[in-house]
């Protein structure tokens, strides 16, 4: 079996688990109660928005090193995807922080770093969209590699700026009961297999495109 | 997909979304007497008290509970609507560039061989 058909076949799959582990198995949180199953989509959309970028800056490193185009093609389209997941980040925190916290929002390190990291993302597409075709890949992939040095700032925000944050510090995985941390590891594989399906999904496209341009090129040039 | 169908989709989650927030969460119904009777077997027969402020205490206790998981519900659900919100957005997005990119090629074939564009139309 090809690996994209298995990946098709095991993501809803893993995708049912998730949700039945998190509202069918995880124990509820004894102050939280019901609002505190935002939790399991919620970090593991940050954990794998933070793949996605990795992804982005280890394909912008081999395209700087080899100047294969195809490397640029899987920075930029995983940048998208985890430009997606921050957005969900982005948006679900505020509704548990509502419901927690009292705040639609604050200025806390976690959050604001957050923040930056999915505006310099944005810059990176500002940035693919601006340049012209020749220098595009290089300075896109030089800012890749920078852009992911925000992702270990954001993980370690609140460590780093000890200001009485609302997030807990980055060990909130060990507080957790074993039930809901199994329930948070089912979501984050099943998030994680979203965004593999449609990196290949849309890599698929990019390819597609990248070669019908070249033909476009070619055949009106003659 | 269509535009009509992504509207479809945004119109559906926005208007369930909204319902949701708006409308009151069902109140767990538990009748007076249900409350007397824990109540008394809570406390035991032979214990006095004043029997309506403890119901009246009971029935607030309920009250507060309800509102809590109220609200808390609502929290959970529309959080989950943005998570399938945000996704399907992206997916309808893809679809899109997959229907541009047949288009291209569609143009691109007509161009390299019209005649063979013309047959295959008819076949399909």
């Amino acid at each position: 079996m090809p690996v994209a058909t298995a990946l098709y076949v095991v993501t809803p799959i893993a995708l049912f688990a998730a949700l039945y582990s998190v509202f069918g198995y995880a124990e509820y949180e004894e102050t939280m109660l019901e609002v505190q199953k935002i939790f399991y989509f919620h970090v593991s959309s940050a954990f794998t928005a933070f793949t996605a970028f990795a992804v982005t800056c280890i394909c912008s490193i081999a395209y700087l090193v080899k100047r294969c185009v195809k490397y640029d093609l899987v920075a930029a389209k995983s940048a998208e995807l985890g430009l997606v997941f921050c957005t969900i980040v982005l948006t679900t925190g505020p509704i548990w922080a509502r419901s927690s916290w009292n705040t639609w929002w604050n200025w806390e390190p976690r959050l604001t770093s957050t923040l930056i990291l999915c505006l310099t993302y944005v810059g990176y597409f500002i940035l693919r969209t601006s340049v012209s075709t020749e220098q595009k890949e290089r300075f896109a992939s030089v800012f890749g590699i920078v852009a992911f040095l925000n992702v270990p700032i954001v993980y370690y925000s609140v460590k780093i700026w000890q200001t009485g944050g609302l997030h807990p510090p980055t060990t909130t995985r060990s507080h957790l009961a074993e039930s809901m941390k199994h329930a948070w590891l089912v979501s984050w594989l099943a998030l994680t297999l979203i965004y593999a399906s449609l990196l290949k999904l849309n890599i698929g496209f990019a390819w597609a495109q990248y070669r019908l341009n070249k033909l476009q090129a070619r055949t009106y040039s003659n | 997909m269509s535009k009509f169908n992504l509207i479809t989709i945004v119109v559906a989650f926005l208007t369930f979304t909204a319902v949701f927030n708006i409308t009151r969460q069902p109140d767990i119904i538990v009748p007076g007497e249900r409350i007397e009777t824990t109540v008394s077997d809570i406390l035991g027969n032979d214990t006095q008290y004043d029997e309506t402020e403890i119901q009246q205490i009971v029935t607030q206790a309920i009250q507060i509970l309800n509102d809590g998981q109220s609200r808390r519900l609502k929290y959970l659900i529309s959080a989950y609507f943005v998570v399938w919100l945000i996704l399907m957005l992206y997916i309808f997005h893809l679809s899109q560039k997959q229907e541009q990119l047949q288009t291209e090629l569609d143009l691109l074939n007509n161009q390299l061989q019209p005649d063979k564009a013309k047959e295959d139309r008819k076949g399909i």
